[in-house]
Parts: C-alpha cells; sequence; structure tokens
C-alpha cells in the first residue's frame, strides 16, 4: 500500500500543467537530438542545463529525464532510415534496422522500435517504482572478480554477433579490444599508443568510432555504386505492422526489455552493453539465427526495447544512492546540486515527492513519446524518398556538427573520417563492424577490472574462481565457447577440405 | 553582404558595452570562463554559479565554455593560446597546477610562465574512508590495521595522479607500509567499491563521501585545519599533524593579461563567491567558498607545490 500512495504522491508532482509542459518539451528536445547524429543528451543537458537554474528542482529534473529517454527513441530513427547510429546505444539497430529500410519496411521498423520502446519504458518505470532499493544492492556484489568474467561472458557471447566468418568475427573483437587501449592507462596514469596527441589520451571517441565505420563508410559504399546509390531498393510496403511481425516482434520486445532492465543498472555503459546483449540473446534464441543482418524485426525490436528500459533503469543508482552510472546522469546530479539537493541515500526521504515525481513523470513522458513518435514515422519514411545526391551532403554536414559538439574540437572530426576510412577497408575485406565495436567498449572495462582485481589480491588469480558470482559466469562463458566451437568441430570435419569457416 | 551584417551587428555591441563601462580597464566581452572538464562536474558547475553572478557585476555576458580532454590538460592549453584581454579566464585545480608538472615530461604548459592567478574561488578538503562493515574504527585502528595487514592495505582514489593518490601514499608512510594503489574511473565507482567492501580503504574529496556518512561509508577523518563535521576528526587532532593538505578550484587568466584587468576581475570574482546565495550553494556541495587576491592565490599554489612536489618525486610516479 506504501507502494500506492508513493505513487499517488508522484502523480500530484508530475501531473500539473507545468510539469507536463516540461515533460513535453523535454521528450520533445530529446527526440530531435537523438534523430541529429552525433549531437546526443550529453551535450544537450549540458547546453541546458543552466537554462534549468530558473526553474524549480522538479521540473528541471523532469524535463532533463525527458531529454535523456526521448533521445533513446529519436537515436533509432537514423541508425534505421540511413545507417547512421544517431545515439552510441543505436549502433546494433543499425544491423537489422537499415536492412528493413532496404527492403521498403522502414515504417515497421520505425514503428515497432517506437513501441518497443514504449513497453520497456512502462516497464522498467515499473521496475524502478517497485524495486529501486533491493536493485540498487545488486550494483555492490559486483567487484573487479565479477565485472572481469561478466565481460569475458559478454566478449564470447559476442562472437554470435557476426553473420559471416567466425574467425573474422573474432579478429574484429580482437582489433576492437586492442583500439580500446589507446588512451590513459587506468591504473599508471601512463599514456599508451597516443602518439604524443593529447587528445587521444582520452582514447579514441566512441562517437567518432561509431558514425565512421557505420554512417560515413555506408556514404562511400552508396557513392561507390552509381545504379544502387538511393536507399530505398524496392517499394514501399505498408506502414504499420504485419501480423506477423508482431507475433515474432512481442517476444523479443519481452527479452530486451528484461535483458534492459537488468544491466541499465550496472554502472558502465548499462544502455550500449544492454543493447549489444539483447541483440545476442535475440539471435541465439532464434531457430533461424542466418536471418539475423538481414532486416529480422526481432534484430530491432530486442535492442530497441533494451536499450529504453536500460535508460530507465540507469537512474536506480542515482536516485536511490547519488552515484552516477554514467556521464548523463552525472551531469543529472550536477543539476541536483545546484538545486541544492545532494544526490545521496538520503534523497527517498528528504525529497520525497521529487523522487516519486520523477519516477511517475517518465512513465508520462513514455506515453508522450509514443503519441510523438508513431505519427512521425510517416515523414520520416518519406525522407527515404530524397535523392541520395541531396542526402548524403546533409546526413555528413549533420554528422560533422554533431562530432564538435561532443568536445568543441576538431580532432573528432579528422578521427572519424579516418575511421570512415577503416570502416571502408573493412567492407571490402567482409569484416563486419559490430564486434569491434563491442570489444572496443568492453576492453576497458575487462582490462580494469582484470588489473585491479589482481592488483588488490596481490598478483593471485584464484579471486576469478572463488567468487561465486565471477565462477558463475565464467562457467557460463566456457559453455557458450562450447555451444559455439561444436558444431564449427563438426562442420570442420565434414568439410575438411573445404577452407570455409562456418556461420555461427 | 551577410557577413558584413554580422560585422556591424558585433561592432554596434562593441561599441555598446564600451559605453557602459570605464574606459580604463575595459574588457571587451563576452568573458568566457574555459572549465577543461566536461559539463555537469563539480568544477563546473562551481564555474556555472560564478559566471552567473559575473554577468551583474561586470556588465558583461559571462559563458561557461567547456573544453574536456586528458585529464584537463587540453582545455588548459587552449586557455593558453587565448587573447590576453581579460576576456578568457580558465578554471584550475592541483592536478593541473601542482602535479601536471612533476609527472608529465612534456607538458603543453608552464603554470607560472603561463598564466597569472586570479582569485581562488573554492577549497575542498580529502578524507579517509572505510566500508561500514570494516573493523577500522578511527585513523589510530587505521594505521594499525594497516601494519597488521601489510598485505591486504590496499586503498582506492578517484584517479591515477590525483591529490587523493598521493594523500594515500602519505597515509602508509605513517604506518611504515607500502599501499597497493588503485584508481578508480572517478569518485562515483569508488564510492559504490567502498559500499559494497571491494576495497578497504578510500581517500577521496570530503564531498564526494560526505553524504554517505555514516551509514553507507565511515569517514574516519578529514585532512583539512578544522573539522568538517562535528563527529569526524581531522588527521592532526588524531595525532598526524603531517597528514594534512587541501584541494582547491582557482581562477586565472593568459599571463600577459594587464594587472589592472587582472585585479578588476579578481574583485569581481570575489565578490562573487561571497554572495550568500553562492556561499550557501557551495557549502551545500561539501566545500568551502575561498574568494582571495591574486597575491594570495599566487601563495596558494606556492606552498601547495613546495608541500606536494616531494611526495610526488618520491612516489616515482611518472605518467609519460
Amino acid at each position: 500500500m506504501e507502494l500506492l500512495s508513493n505513487l499517488a504522491l508522484g502523480f500530484q508532482t508530475a501531473v500539473t500543467p507545468m510539469n507536463l509542459l516540461y515533460c513535453l518539451v523535454g521528450a520533445l528536445i530529446g527526440t530531435l537530438i537523438g534523430v541529429l547524429p552525433g549531437i546526443g543528451p550529453v551535450q544537450t543537458i549540458a547546453i541546458l542545463l543552466p537554462t534549468t537554474f530558473a526553474l524549480p528542482p522538479v521540473s528541471a529534473l523532469i524535463m532533463l529525464a525527458g531529454i535523456y529517454y526521448g533521445a533513446q527513441y529519436g537515436g533509432s530513427t537514423t541508425s534505421i532510415l540511413v545507417n547512421v547510429p544517431g545515439e552510441a546505444s543505436s549502433v546494433v539497430t543499425c544491423l537489422d534496422g537499415h536492412q528493413m529500410a532496404r527492403q521498403g519496411r522502414a515504417g515497421a521498423a520505425l514503428t515497432i522500435s517506437a513501441l518497443g520502446s514504449f513497453a520497456a519504458g512502462s516497464f522498467a518505470t515499473l521496475v524502478l517504482a517497485v524495486l529501486a532499493v533491493p536493485l540498487s544492492e545488486l550494483a555492490f556484489q559486483f567487484g573487479p572478480a565479477e565485472y572481469f568474467s561478466l565481460m569475458v561472458f559478454g566478449l564470447i557471447g559476442s562472437v554470435v554477433l557476426a553473420s559471416g566468418s567466425m574467425l573474422k568475427a573474432v579478429g574484429m573483437i580482437v582489433l576492437g579490444l586492442l583500439l580500446g587501449m589507446i588512451g590513459t592507462d587506468v591504473t599508471s596514469g601512463a599514456h599508451r599508443f597516443t602518439f604524443g596527441i593529447p587528445e587521444l589520451a582520452d582514447g579514441v571517441g566512441f562517437v567518432s568510432l561509431a558514425m565512421g565505420l557505420f554512417g560515413i563508410c555506408d556514404i562511400i559504399n552508396s557513392l561507390e555504386k552509381r545504379e544502387t546509390r538511393d536507399i530505398l531498393k524496392s517499394k514501399l510496403t505498408g506502414l504499420w505492422l504485419k501480423k506477423e511481425d508482431l507475433r515474432m516482434a512481442a517476444p523479443a520486445v519481452l527479452r530486451g526489455t528484461l535483458c534492459g532492465s537488468l544491466l541499465g543498472i550496472l554502472p558502465g555503459g548499462g544502455a550500449i552493453i544492454s543493447s549489444f546483449t539483447a541483440y545476442m540473446i535475440e539471435k541465439k534464441c532464434a531457430r533461424d539465427p542466418e536471418r539475423f543482418g538481414q532486416g529480422d524485426i526481432r534484430g530491432v525490436a530486442a535492442p530497441e526495447s533494451a536499450n529504453n528500459a536500460a535508460a530507465q533503469t540507469s537512474f536506480v543508482p542515482l536516485l536511490t544512492l547519488g552515484i552516477p552510472p554514467n556521464v548523463i546522469l552525472a551531469m543529472m546530479a550536477g543539476a541536483m546540486m545546484i538545486h541544492g539537493i545532494q544526490p545521496g541515500p538520503r534523497v527517498i526521504t528528504s525529497n520525497p515527492a521529487l523522487f516519486w515525481g520523477v519516477i511517475v513523470s517518465m512513465w508520462l513522458g513514455n506515453v508522450i513519446l509514443v503519441v510523438l513518435n508513431l505519427p512521425l514515422v510517416g515523414i520520416w519514411v518519406r525522407l527515404l524518398s530524397v535523392p541520395y545526391r541531396l542526402l548524403y551532403p546533409a546526413i555528413l554536414v549533420f554528422c560533422c556538427i554533431g562530432l564538435y559538439s561532443v568536445n568543441n574540437n576538431t580532432f573528432d572530426i579528422g578521427l572519424t573520417a579516418l575511421c570512415g576510412l577503416l570502416g571502408y577497408v573493412f567492407h571490402k575485406l567482409e569484416c563486419e563492424p559490430a564486434p569491434l565495436i563491442l570489444g572496443f567498449v568492453l576492453g576497458p572495462m575487462l582490462e580494469e577490472n582484470l588489473r585491479r582485481g589482481m592488483l588488490l589480491s596481490r598478483g593471485d588469480p584464484s579471486v576469478f574462481f572463488t567468487r561465486p558470482l565471477s565462477l558463475v559466469f565464467l562457467v557460463l562463458a566456457a559453455g557458450m565457447l562450447i555451444a559455439v566451437a561444436l558444431p564449427a568441430i563438426r562442420r570442420g570435419r565434414e568439410r575438411a577440405f573445404k577452407e570455409d569457416y562456418t556461420n555461427v | 553582404m551577410r557577413r558584413c551584417c554580422v560585422g556591424v551587428l558585433v561592432a554596434m555591441m562593441v561599441v555598446l558595452c564600451a559605453a557602459g563601462m570605464p574606459a580604463a580597464q575595459e574588457i571587451k566581452g563576452p568573458i568566457k570562463i574555459v572549465v577543461p572538464y566536461p559539463a555537469g562536474g563539480g568544477s563546473d558547475v562551481v564555474a556555472r554559479l560564478i559566471a552567473d553572478k559575473l554577468k551583474d557585476s561586470l556588465g558583461q555576458t559571462v559563458i561557461v565554455e567547456n573544453k574536456p580532454g586528458a585529464g584537463g590538460r587540453i582545455g588548459t592549453e587552449y586557455a593558453k593560446g587565448q587573447p590576453a584581454d581579460g576576456a578568457t579566464m580558465l578554471l584550475v585545480n592541483p592536478a593541473l597546477f601542482v602535479v601536471a608538472p612533476v609527472v608529465f615530461s612534456k607538458l603543453a604548459y608552464d603554470p607560472d610562465a603561463d598564466f597569472a592567478p586570479v582569485s581562488l574561488i573554492q577549497i575542498y578538503q580529502f578524507c579517509a574512508s572505510v566500508p561500514p562493515v570494516s573493523p577500522i574504527k578511527d585513523v589510530k585502528g587505521l594505521i594499525e590495521w594497516i601494519k597488521k595487514n601489510p598485505n591486504q592495505a590496499n586503498y582506492g582514489s578517484p584517479a591515477a595522479g590525483s591529490l587523493p593518490h598521493f594523500f594515500g601514499l602519505m597515509i602508509g608512510k605513517a604506518a611504515g607500509v607500502e599501499m597497493v594503489h588503485s584508481s578508480y574511473n572517478g569518485s562515483g565507482p569508488l564510492v559504490t567499491a567502498l559500499i559494497g567492501n571491494q576495497i578497504p580503504i578510500g581517500v577521496d574529496a570530503y564531498d564526494a563521501q560526505s553524504a554517505y556518512h555514516p551509514d553507507k561509508i565511515r569517514i574516519l577523518a578529514t585532512a583539512g585545519t578544522s573539522r568538517k563535521q562535528p563527529d569526524i576528526p581531522t588527521f592532526k587532532e588524531a595525532g598526524f599533524p603531517e597528514i594534512e593538505g587541501v584541494g582547491w578550484n582557482a581562477l586565472v587568466v593568459p599571463a600577459k593579461t594587464p594587472k589592472p584587468v587582472i585585479d578588476k576581475l579578481s574583485a569581481a570574482v570575489v565578490k562573487a563567491v561571497r554572495s550568500p546565495d553562492v556561499v550557501e550553494k557551495i557549502k551545500g556541495m561539501g566545500s568551502d567558498p575561498a574568494g582571495t587576491t591574486p597575491e594570495e592565490c599566487s601563495a596558494v599554489f606556492k606552498k601547495d607545490r613546495e608541500r606536494w612536489v616531494p611526495i610526488i618525486k618520491a612516489s616515482g610516479f611518472k605518467a609519460e
């Protein structure tokens, strides 16, 4: 019953005309910046932060939160339409979403990503309301050993991301890990592979890498082919989902939501990792995994649900403990401090109206977003009929603006151009970029936690096996390795004389 | 045509701004405060608070420009190259002005030659803390525990080469044990590790941990000259007078900025820092407002270098 009275308090706070308005404004801005590639919620919130000084703290947080999860909605749009991930967490949506668009099913892809996001957002809000406090304890069970083993599990799992050669997928993961090594070593502070360039001291920017390997590379490829330049290869089919689509997507949305809700709580890029993980789970669960990467609706539904759920549950550590799990929420913490609210374990008791008001506003925001986004689907799809010679310069310009705004530095634009060329080479070699991106995201965390674990145990590797949670992840990883390798070995024997690497 | 319009507009703005100011120390606005860290962090919040106040007292637009990267060194190098006319200020801290010159062999700036201090704006204390389940109850217990368990004496700091990193070394020195240092990616992960009992000792800025004391994290002592909170002693009171030191945020300008302009900026900054609502907000964040003359600020830089440089050198820590 306490929950009901809490939610009632939340509704009282959130359903005032002013707070509803700020919720709408936040969701709208979030959708817009999500659609613009490169310009992410981080920069937007930074720019808008001073304008919230004059607002009451609840309204300010409601608006900023709206920008954050609104961006998760909008981020998928460019992934699907033009293969440029609007947000880091939408990278994996490119894989199947853009293929769907090329087959004339952009409407279905956009619709399922909006509906999936809505379902996930609603569920995650409920999770936040009911389980916020017990869930926040989960993060404390994760020491360096647990994180390391989770990363190992994730990396081995990521092999299934590849739709082509497994050897190449492993190669790309390793390359991603190596790229992740660039920058300042967390333990010693030494610069590695920076070649004396200070901008590289923070490593290769994720946005640069993702945008280069997907967006820029795609443009180069399209320009190469004179006749198939226009994105639309076949006629547009209906905007709305078919029954068959819904039947396939619904369980994917459910799995994605669960996966995102859980991973969002862990610090360090929960939304990105959850979208990758959801995709991997989908592909592993499917009876016909070879359809992934060819425009399978499940490949859109699952990651889009996951990243939205994760965006929402990542508020758990901030609201319950004051620990921001990622940069965007660190900025929210900054916003709270400006309003004289010290983010921390005392927020729930000292500012219950704020805590519950923000939670309820998230659900309202999700309603607003789905109402806002569904009618937009038709407009976005029409964008595909714009001739490519007009479309691609526009994409490039928006990419450059977005990239510059990340650090207010032109270095990132040059780096992205370089990554685009690299992506083109990979494309020619038929190496897929998705496993590389995952290796790049997980690599630094893998290394940091491996070294911290070894450092704290004074060089004794047994910590990774003696801590129960860590052991579970390692056993799961070993199981997955066997599951992946067995068919390969079996088929390898059958085709002993063919130099053919099996599909996973 | 367009460029011409913009030119006229800019000229008009300059004239308007100039008209409202005494001619002697005029600053051609808009003034920007370069924060070499991402928006939303602790130092960014303070810069924005002050920018808001300076707007009124200087009668100019004051904007905060975030130039993050390389632990603040990119923004610092950027500010060094800006015109020395008072329109660019830079927010700095001990990591940039005390530690970096010692640990980087090729640093792109020289704190003394390239910059002139304006004012100290905020002072924060360091603290040592333990997880709530820890058997360590006070500083004496901490030193004894370190002596008894040299093989488990690990401590965490928010970053390699940060002042808390070297502060931890000082604590180890007091116990006569070389503690193993593990750096976390910022204060948030360190707090999580402490609450979850993943690391036995944490050293960080007091304001990063005060919200968790005493239920989630037990703060043993702070390192300033006076208590921050009635129930937490200073290291000095606990019998370790050599464990002392504070961190700060200060504003500086490119070195060639004329002295009258610096004095004018300094006076405005002091007024901003000491205005009641800013004082309240800075205190609410767990640190103390400062507000000093350029000379006092310079003296703090010098004193802190004398204190820390031997410790940093003795640690053998090198970033490149």
